[in-house]
């Protein structure tokens, strides 16, 4: 693995046999993610973006969920790279909160409301570096400090209950990164908070890895929120990658028809004086992931869609030579027809 | 989450579910022979319950035991008894029974008929055809008699009538109480009605009702001031003691009465239905059950018609039942009534009937079918309480319960010496289980998230 | 029809929702969701009501239904008072106002079909007599939302987010009312399913000529569909203006901070973002005076002392700031 590589996902598939079948929710999914960079995974429900970060934590639940293949290449703050999907139990509770940290979309549910926030957040500093109960309140007090909390030392002792959401996952992010992780995944960590919250969050996150450098994946579904955020981005849809590109030429110049769609399906603050016209739906729904639509996912939906070429054989994900790759058998055309 | 779109009805998705708990599907199949035989306890009975000899007496005669090989040939044969005969042990001076090969084999016959000893189905259907049987004078006493010499088997048989539909019963009586005042509580619950109206606020009929209801107060007022009259009244009066004690009684029925007056005259009174159910929830919960059936038994004579005793425990298990469903049902109809389906149905003008017939009463449904599957049992076990205190049904009817107590007449040597006895324990055991599976498969198959 | 008739208009409408404690359950306190809102809706306009989580936007909508009852202020319909009309009398007008929700999975009742669901107002007001004439009925409404009349005898939870969002609408439509209440009518779907959702408003509003008040939090989403805009911030209306001048030019401070905190997807957008310290109060407390000035980077101290009027600042536009110099 690249020197500068710090997670490869390769070919990673996770299925869940339910008494309706098997999903397959995530398909054969392979991104990177370097040092210190941002990336973000956008997708829908059932795009499987949430399942694949948990599958990277090995915390899919099981049965009914599965990692059936694939690998996840971690490399570990000792610089060895390990096979994330390989270890054992005792070997993955040393990475998790350790090497990588995650948090997620509701403060409310991930912090336990009878322990107070300094408990909490002692407790994976103990767990991880051997700290005393004092030497880890401090550090607590100290993280709380670093995310922008008010009167650390007198929050420690505060119950969940006793925060606003945006306090929580500031706490959550306090949390997340007292043990210096090298990732950071966040799944969706503003979707619940208000706009005015998601803005000191997001600010926080950016300020953060400026002075940590941790790298951080970054699930979400608001594209305002990538465009924001994000050096590199992964699209998701139905399992699947449809494309992976940095951030400023995907939303310049998107290859994929659903990344396509769902840049214009959003009404846009920026462009209001200037727009009145009808939102560019997509039409039809998400695919049931139970009986996905056979070649491309996507064909049904899709204003692209030759019949007997996208529904045959899902397309593979292509180099298109610059750095970007893309899921559609089209892509060359669209990209000429749009040039 | 996208939901799948399967087509599957809600019923088939619930029995799926339900056949994969396999202990459940063995509870039922025990519940429906169990019930069956109750049903039609004359068939499945080999003797009337209340039928015994008197000469010779079978008192306490064992099970009796049934014969597949011809002790002469030496080979198999079809199944047969002997009769048995009778002695006294001299040292315990208990009943003997020995088998008496003498009188020959009486075999096995099924569906025969026994005109002596007639019974019907459902009162309606007179019969005197049963299940098994072996001719007068061998007897089969499948699980041995009692100190009477009735069979006991049959007796058990029809002891299930009387056990396995008290369950049934009183769970529908408490399940109606509970339903009916946790759904009022529950829906009206933050809207008080008013018990009383102050005369500012009559107007047109309201006015009628206020002052009928004014009176009403009055009447109140002045019984209290009757009642702290009447006990100075009776008091004895001597010394100073007893003095200053009147005179605090008389100061505090006018004072009450004056501020019930007050009130009344002044604001409406109002009480929340919530309140009011859930407090005397509450204040029966606090009275330990089988105390509060002692006592509450205790109210009625122990000498009525035994068909009367019947309904009336009935009745008692029920009234002790209905505060844990009520508070139940109160709380699932407190988060359905606040559901967005529901305001829908308000915004689009539908009436309060209308709401609780089509939206909240069905959301209350799959709750009430497990929580009843799982009430039964425990009134199985109520009903065995009482008649094993004596305080259930009475002869000539007969229970689990009761055979139970019987068995237990004779002290501790009537187990050993008698253990087929407890066979009516066994019955109330099989019983009670195969509901509590039966109730466990249910709640899982009905259990919502399980489709979420 | 007259283009300068109002429809709907509400006059420092409130509700505080007593908050109860102690053995006796007295009142002990009151969350003030909604403070002293007022606003007129004109017939074939869309309304919208932005604000946080907690602002009262919401309670607002329930309430000039009449789905919770306000503890004061007036409810105006149509040019009748509807604010003290018993139950009966109110029956009409439930008839010309409808409700969408937020939640397509709560807003239906999963042990009915969805023929069943659309045709219950049907019922309920007596429309269409026979069950035939109600059955072809909510065929046409399935029609009109865009879903097919084969859905009638399926459940709700046999459909997607979207499509059960298709058939509320078509529930609120059965009656033909001439204003609907969209409480966050979108915000629960998939992004790329939003837009469908939103051009199906608006084709439904042009089609039928109704009269929306659209309340989202989403401002883009808002600024998209509406004519004018009202900001609420703890209860009460910061500003009002049509939707372009407020995004154009925001003259209240808060509207301002929002405004700049939805981020833009496009990465090449740099701006200058205002980012609002700490956290909403609580409604059962609010702050003296202007109920935005703990978090409002222009706070003077006469902020605390006056509770600032909702006034005209421009044509149409009006704001409830006692400062004329900024913005």
């Amino acid at each position: 693995m690249d020197e500068k590589r710090l997670l490869e996902v390769r070919d990673l598939k996770v299925h869940f046999f339910t008494d309706d079948g098997v999903v397959k929710a995530v398909d054969g999914v392979s991104f990177h993610v370097d040092k210190g960079e941002t990336l973000a995974v956008v997708g829908e429900s059932g795009s499987g973006k949430s399942v694949t970060s948990l599958a990277i934590m090995r915390l899919i639940p099981t049965p009914p969920g599965r990692i059936v293949g694939g690998q996840v290449l971690f490399r570990g703050k000792d610089g060895q790279v390990k096979d994330l999907t390989r270890l054992s139990e005792a070997e993955m509770r040393r990475i998790r909160g350790n090497d990588i940290a995650m948090i997620f979309q509701e403060p409310m549910t991930s912090l336990n409301p009878v322990y107070t926030v300094g408990d909490q957040i002692a407790e994976a500093i103990m767990l991880h570096q051997g700290k005393s109960r004092k030497e880890a309140m401090e550090l607590a007090a100290h993280m709380l400090d670093l995310v922008g909390i008010p009167e650390p030392k007198k929050r420690l002792a505060n119950y969940p209950h006793q925060m606003s959401g945006g306090m929580r996952q500031r706490v959550m992010i306090a949390m997340a990164l007292s043990c210096n992780p090298s990732l950071l995944i966040a799944d969706e960590p503003t979707t619940a908070l208000d706009v005015t919250i998601q803005a000191q969050i997001l600010e926080l996150m950016k300020r953060l890895q400026e002075e940590l450098g941790m790298a951080i994946l970054f699930i979400t579904h608001n594209l305002g929120v990538v465009a924001e955020m994000a050096d590199r981005v992964v699209v998701m849809y139905a399992g699947r990658v449809v494309e992976q590109a940095d951030v400023v030429p995907l939303f310049k110049d998107p290859l994929h028809p659903y990344t396509r769609g769902l840049l214009h399906s959003v009404p846009r603050l920026d462009l209001a004086a200037e727009r009145r016209e009808r939102l560019e739906a997509i039409p039809g729904n998400v695919p049931n992931p139970l009986y996905l639509p056979p070649g491309c996912a996507f064909h049904p939906r899709c204003k692209h869609y030759v019949e007997g070429l996208c529904d045959r054989e899902v397309p593979p994900l292509e180099d298109t030579g610059d750095g970007r790759q893309v899921r559609c058998v089209r892509w060359r055309e669209i990209r000429e027809v749009r040039a | 989450m996208e939901r799948l779109s399967s087509s599957t009805a809600r019923t088939q998705l619930v029995l799926r579910q339900f056949r994969k708990h396999r202990l459940a599907v063995w509870g039922g199949r025990i519940l429906l022979v169990l019930y069956l035989m109750a049903a039609f306890a004359g068939f499945f009975s080999p003797y009337d319950p209340n039928y015994y000899e008197l000469y010779p007496p079978k008192g306490n005669h064992p099970p009796t035991r049934i014969h597949f090989v011809d002790p002469e040939t030496g080979r198999l044969s079809r199944p047969f008894v002997y009769a048995t005969k009778r002695s006294i042990d001299p040292v315990t001076l208990q009943p003997r029974y020995e088998e008496d090969p003498s009188q020959g084999k009486f075999y096995l016959r099924f569906f025969v008929r026994t005109p002596d000893q007639p019974y019907t189905v459902f009162k309606v259907f007179r019969s005197d055809l049963r299940l098994i049987g072996v001719d007068p004078p061998g007897r089969i006493f499948l699980m041995g008699t009692d100190n009477f010499g009735r069979d006991l088997f049959s007796r058990i048989v029809y002891g299930g009538q009387v056990s396995l539909t008290i369950g049934i019963l009183s769970a529908l009586v408490s399940f109606a109480l509970g339903l009916l005042l946790g759904g009022i509580a529950g829906y009206f619950s933050g809207r008080p009605f008013a018990l009383s109206l102050p005369p500012r606020a009559w107007r047109g009929w309201s006015g009628v009702l206020g002052l009928v209801g004014l009176l009403l107060w009055l009447a109140v007022a002045a019984g209290v001031l009757f009642l702290a009259w009447s006990f100075v009244r009776l008091s004895p009066g001597k010394g100073v003691f007893s003095l200053a004690v009147d005179g605090v009684v008389l100061l505090l029925g006018f004072g009450g009465a004056l501020l019930i007056l007050w009130k009344v005259f002044r604001e409406p009174l109002k009480l929340d239905p919530d309140d009011l159910i859930m407090r005397t929830v509450e204040i029966i919960a606090a009275i330990p059950s089988l105390f509060l059936l002692i006592s509450l038994r205790a109210v009625f004579p122990t000498n009525i018609d035994p068909l009367i005793t019947f309904y009336l425990v009935v009745g008692l298990l029920g009234f002790i039942g209905w505060g844990g469903l009520a508070r139940v049902v109160r709380g699932i109809v407190l988060s359905v009534r606040e559901m967005d389906y529901v305001q829908a149905a308000r915004a689009l003008g539908a009436s309060d009937g209308r709401i609780i017939a089509r939206h909240i009463l069905p959301a209350t449904a799959s709750y009430v079918i497990v929580s009843l599957s799982l009430t039964i049992p425990g009134f199985i076990l109520g009903e065995s309480g009482l008649s094993f205190l004596g305080l259930g049904v009475t002869e000539p009817y007969t229970s689990w319960g009761l055979l139970l107590q019987s068995a237990q007449q004779g002290g501790f040597a009537s187990f050993t010496d008698r253990p087929w006895v407890l066979w009516p324990g066994f019955f109330i055991f099989l019983s009670v289980l195969s509901w509590n599976f039966l109730g466990d498969g249910l709640r899982d198959a009905l259990d919502p998230r399980r489709k979420a | 029809m007259n283009g300068n008739h109002v429809l709907l208009e509400i006059r420092d409408l409130k509700k505080h929702f007593p908050i109860r404690g102690g053995i006796l359950s007295r009142v002990v306190g009151s969350v003030k969701a909604v403070d002293g809102v007022s606003f007129a809706i004109k017939k074939g306009e869309v309304l919208g009501l932005v604000g946080e989580s907690g602002s009262g936007k919401t309670t607002v909508g329930r309430t000039l239904l009449r789905l919770i009852e306000p503890t004061g202020g007036r409810i105006l319909f149509d040019g009748q008072d509807i604010t003290d009309l018993p139950k009966d009398k109110l029956r009409p007008y439930r008839r010309r106002m409808q409700i969408i929700f937020q939640d397509p999975f709560s807003s239906l009742n999963p042990r009915m079909t969805v023929g069943d669901i659309i045709a219950e107002p049907l019922i309920i007001h007596g429309i269409g007599k026979t069950p035939q004439e109600r059955t072809e009925r909510v065929a046409e409404l399935l029609k009109l939302v865009g879903l097919s009349p084969d859905h009638m005898r399926r459940y709700p939870h046999e459909f997607s987010g979207g499509q059960r969002q298709r058939i509320g609408i078509a529930r609120a439509l059965a009656v033909a009312p001439d204003f609907i209440v969209a409480d966050e009518p979108v915000s629960a779907l998939d992004v790329s399913i939003q837009a469908q959702v939103v051009n199906l408003l608006q084709d439904l509003k042009e089609e039928l000529g109704l009269t929306l008040l659209f309340i989202a939090h989403d401002l883009a989403v808002v600024e998209y569909i509406s004519d004018r805009v009202a900001v609420m911030y703890l209860g009460k209306v910061m500003e009002v203006a049509s939707s372009k001048e407020l995004y154009r030019n925001p003259k209240h401070p808060y509207t301002e901070a929002l405004l700049s905190a939805v981020p833009i997807p496009d990465p090449t957008v740099k701006r200058e973002r205002i980012v609002l310290q700490g956290d909403i109060p609580s409604p059962i407390n609010p702050p003296s005076g202007c109920v935005f000035r703990t978090r409002c980077r222009y706070a003077l101290p006469e902020c605390a002392q006056v509770v600032p009027e909702l006034k005209e600042v421009a044509p149409g536009h009006y704001k409830a700031c006692i400062r004329d110099d900024i913005l």
